[in-house]
């Protein structure tokens, strides 16, 4: 059989498909490392939201990524032995991880129709500059929160999730530490001088255009993940489509080979 | 005799002229964000209203219920108000009104440090129902005129957070598609895989297994065996 054309054709197409997958697998993990550094400094809001599954999402992708690298050499090395054994091992240790793969991609795509503007409202309005929380783990996500809304709020020029009336309309802890008359928002809502202080303290209070920020965060926050949500279950996705041909061409390769 | 009846005459424009209740306090557009908050709201700030002219003060007068003007008790301090149901602040001459053209707003409840008790612009405590109308006193602390009430003024209280409803609702439909493509492509390759070992093992069998070589081999001596005893009666 190692001689028939047919089957040398078989195997080129093979090798060529395991060196697709494991160009592709080095690809997820280089999204993935770049998402879990998380540039936009975003990763303290979804903690406290108990919502980082995202995160871990991005965690199996690195794993996984470089799991089809290091398996498609295997494959490869298989494939032109034609030796049973290594594409046995291929095979099964290729399987779990296509598993993991599919776990990735599917909680990827799960969690990114979590990101609703309630949800990180209501966690705005319970953590943001909150101090009493009695318990260290708690005090460090508040206070992670507390950070990272000051941090959005002055770099990305915009104010609450939905825009300044979010410490209006609702009770927040902001709101029951600062008084509501020099506080209606947080300072960090007004627009700034390039010094840092605000143009018109009073009139930022007042709200008037060009004075406050009116546009909300919302955009800001989901907006970064949910591309990078989106990255990691659609190319999880491309790869698992793709490997799925490769892996079942494997399995038949493995029949026909004879000692 | 004729420029008495002129001075008289001037008196008396001068005091029916004088007259605000025309003039009714108005919020600022809704355009403000800060137009009505939880203790404070934004008054618009009356533009070419009062006497340029006159020193008497211009007073705010924050009340819970319509007062009779004639009869305040002066001072009537932020801190009254709870007793009172009134309170002055913002005390300014009529002079300070200004006739410009820019905006201007009066921020009620704005002062959080209440420097000057008698005549401090506190937050406002509740979301109470208030009205506002601006009185003018003179000197002896006497009403001489006033414009017309506002209209009854709510200031909103914020929801609880707890309210916030957080689930995202509908699933994405791609969402949808991705797991359930994924979750057919994993048990095809499941039963793929299991199916291959079970294919892959058959062509197996007849190379490694050792022992049937052996049987075969005592069956033929076997055979052979019985042959041999079969010949005997023939021959």
């Amino acid at each position: 059989m190692k001689g028939n054309t047919g089957v040398r054709c078989f195997q080129v197409l093979l090798i060529l498909g395991n060196v697709i997958i494991g160009l592709a697998g080095l690809a997820l993990t280089a999204e993935c490392i770049y998402f879990v550094s998380d540039q936009h400094r975003l990763y303290p809001i979804l903690e406290a939201t108990s919502n980082d599954d995202i995160f871990a999402a991005a965690w199996i992708g690195i794993f996984t990524g470089f799991c089809f690298f290091l398996l498609s050499l295997l494959g490869i090395v298989g494939i032109m032995k034609c030796n049973r054994r290594i594409l046995m091992a291929y095979l099964i240790l290729m399987f779990i991880v296509y598993c993991f793969e599919v776990a990735s991609a599917i909680v990827a795509a799960t969690q990114r129709d979590f990101f609703v503007p309630n949800l990180f409202l209501r966690q705005m309005l319970e953590n943001y500059q909150k101090t009493d929380t009695g318990n260290n783990d708690e005090q460090i996500k508040a206070n992670g929160v507390t950070t990272t809304w000051n941090y959005l709020m002055l770099m990305k020029q915009c104010c609450g999730v939905n825009g300044p009336q979010d410490w209006q309309d609702y009770s927040s802890y902001f709101r029951t530490v600062n008084s509501d008359a020099a506080y209606p928002w947080p300072q960090q809502c007004c627009v700034m001088t390039p010094n840092g202080v605000p143009r018109d303290l009073a009139l930022c209070r007042l709200g008037v255009s060009g004075y406050l920020n009116l546009n909300g965060c919302y955009d800001q926050i989901a907006g970064p993940l949910e591309r990078h949500a989106w990255g990691v279950a659609w190319f999880g996705f491309a790869i698992l489509c793709w490997t799925f041909w490769v892996l079942l061409g494997t399995m038949v390769l493995w029949v026909r080979i004879e000692y | 005799m004729s420029s008495h009846i002129q001075v008289w005459m001037l008196v008396t424009l001068s005091v029916v002229a004088a007259d605000y209740t025309y003039y009714i306090p108005q919020l600022v557009p809704t355009s403000l964000q800060g137009r009505l908050t939880t203790t404070t709201f934004t008054l618009e700030s009356p533009k070419c209203l009062f006497n340029q002219m006159s020193t008497n003060t211009v007073w705010l007068l924050v009340a819970n219920k319509i007062v009779d003007t004639t009869k305040l008790t002066i001072p009537a301090p932020y801190s009254s108000f709870a007793s009172n149901g009134y309170y002055l602040t913002l005390n300014a001459t009529e002079s300070s009104y200004n006739c410009d053209n820019n905006a201007s707003y009066i921020r009620v409840g704005s002062d959080t440090s209440c420097s000057t008790p008698n005549t401090c612009n506190g937050p406002l405590a509740s979301s109470g129902k208030y009205i506002v109308k601006f009185v003018v006193l003179d000197i002896n602390n006497k009403t001489v005129d006033e414009t017309g009430w506002s209209g009854f003024i709510t200031l909103p209280q914020g929801k609880a957070s707890s309210v916030i409803d957080t689930w995202p609702g509908r699933r994405s439909g791609g969402m949808i598609v991705l797991t359930s493509i994924l979750s057919v492509l994993l048990a095809f390759i499941l039963v793929g895989l299991i199916g291959a070992f079970i294919l892959g093992s058959k062509h197996v069998k007849p190379d490694t297994v050792a022992p049937p070589v052996a049987t075969k081999n005592y069956e033929t001596h076997y055979a052979s065996e019985k042959k041999h005893t079969y010949s005997e009666p023939l021959n």
